[in-house]
């Protein structure tokens, strides 16, 4: 009789319950939102957004190239004026460290591939690229283009990679600024290419147009890949720390072709890094 | 002949949600492919918020949670968003925006004041935002209620401008295809 009478009443109130219910069931799901088994499911759909825009891939988007083929005259130019100043710079650098008796460094080994579309989602962007598990991809690599970074690989499958965007919410990069040397955190504004650095001490001297670059406070990107420049710099009221606003360097909303950095976080610094962790 | 009814009752039952599935599906291609480069402050039109408010306006509050929750689970997973997240917000718009539905008159829709269906929309869309906002932006390091204002207000403006044109849209074309009749 009891339960005819809670029967009763769910179902006077059924339209409550089944709400409540599946608002439950959504946060749940938040929860777990990185739990492995959900990382399947994610998998499973990266592969099938990646068959779809592959197969559509040969549509033309004007805009896109138009914006694209700009792009690519002035980095042009910008990587001409760079190559002949780096390769002074490499010439000197290479003198100096025969001097101090210090190992050469290994340039990066990278894998090119390209951007098959984009997903913009509330405040988060990803795209999938043509490379996948099967090319040594792995969740956590660098991706990068001759003007900088674009973000970092967030799930694979055998020849997809679902990369996470710079322009995302829950995007956070270490950073240093070129010339002083001060590090500070890189957060999304909101807006396409305009980030915040966080984090800077009011005591260091920062100018306008100054370029930002990795760290290497963090080892989750290489350090000294180019992020953007400093587009305005003002003091925060507490006068210990800038606001510091910073332009990305990466045009994400035409980007295509990118190079994957075939690096990964060294697990012994993490475990290190994570007992000190509060 | 009363089996053909039959059957014809069954597969009616059976072709709105078919319908309202392969909407989705079409909508998630549209997101994939489209929409992207119709980003304002990296938001774009919510088409599957559209979807949701519209069955729950055509079918009722029940429905329109379900539907809420099936369609905005199949964008967290299409659209790499965090899972649960759009299944959330949409549950809650889909009930809202199914209290201003009037089930037992089929026509209400064609009848009622595209204004006042507007303003329903609204509705809907406002509370998907606040509540899709007040989640998503809590990792930013801006104050939340700010945040939320700033994107849900772009959101809401963008996706109800969006099912505003949709609306004249498909008003017009109703009234047209009522006339011919």
């Amino acid at each position: 009789m009891q339960l005819q009478r809670l029967l009763e009443l769910l179902l006077r109130f059924r339209d409550y319950v089944v709400l409540l219910a599946l608002l439950l069931v959504a946060l749940a799901l938040m929860q777990l939102h990185s739990a492995e088994r959900l990382q399947a499911l994610r998998t499973v759909a990266l592969v099938l957004t990646g068959l779809v825009r592959q197969s559509l891939a040969w549509i033309p988007n004007p805009f896109a190239l138009q914006r694209e083929n700009e792009l690519l005259h002035r980095i042009n130019i910008e990587l001409m004026q760079a190559l002949m100043r780096q390769q002074e710079l490499a010439a000197e650098n290479e003198q100096l460290r025969s001097l101090l008796q210090l190992p050469a460094r290994q340039p990066l080994p990278l894998l090119f591939g390209e951007l098959l579309g984009r997903t913009v989602g509330q405040l988060q962007s990803y795209a999938t690229l043509n490379r996948g598990s099967a090319d040594g991809v792995r969740p956590g690599m660098p991706v990068v283009t001759a003007a900088g970074l674009v973000g970092t690989v967030e799930a694979v499958s055998p020849h997809f990679a679902l990369v996470h965007l710079l322009p995302s919410r829950t995007m956070r990069v270490a950073v240093q600024l070129q010339h002083s040397g001060a590090e500070g955190i890189l957060t999304w504004e909101g807006r396409e290419r305009r980030f915040l650095l966080r984090y800077v001490p009011t005591s260091v001297s920062v100018q306008a147009g100054e370029p930002v670059v990795t760290s290497n406070a963090s080892d989750r990107f290489p350090g000294g890949i180019p992020v953007g420049s400093v587009r305005r710099v003002e003091p925060l009221p507490d006068g210990l720390f800038y606001r510091i606003e910073v332009q990305a360097a990466v045009p994400f909303e035409s980007v295509r072709y990118v190079a994957v950095v075939l690096h990964l976080p060294n697990p012994e610094r993490r475990r290190l890094e994570g007992q000190l962790a509060p | 002949m009363p089996l053909l009814e039959e059957l014809g009752k069954v597969s009616g039952r059976w072709l709105r949600p078919l319908a309202y599935a392969i909407a989705a599906l079409l909508i998630a291609l549209l997101h994939l492919l489209l929409l992207p480069w119709m980003a304002i402050l990296g938001v774009v039109p919510d088409l599957f918020l559209l979807l949701v408010l519209w069955i729950a306006l055509r079918q009722g509050r029940f429905a329109g949670t379900i539907a809420g929750f099936a369609i905005g689970l199949l964008q967290d997973v299409f659209l790499a968003d965090v899972l649960g997240l759009n299944a959330f917000a949409k549950s809650i718009a889909g009930f809202v925006a199914g209290m201003f539905a009037q089930p037992e008159d089929p026509q209400w829709m064609e009848t009622t004041d595209p204004l006042r269906l507007l303003g329903f929309v609204l509705v809907g869309i406002a509370f998907h935002n606040v509540a899709y906002f007040l989640i998503a932006v809590h990792p930013l390091a801006a104050p939340v209620w700010e945040s939320v204002l700033k994107y849900g207000g772009v959101a809401t403006g963008y996706t109800a401008a969006v099912a505003a044109v949709g609306l004249l849209l498909w008003r017009a074309f109703r009234r047209r295809t009522i006339s011919e009749r």
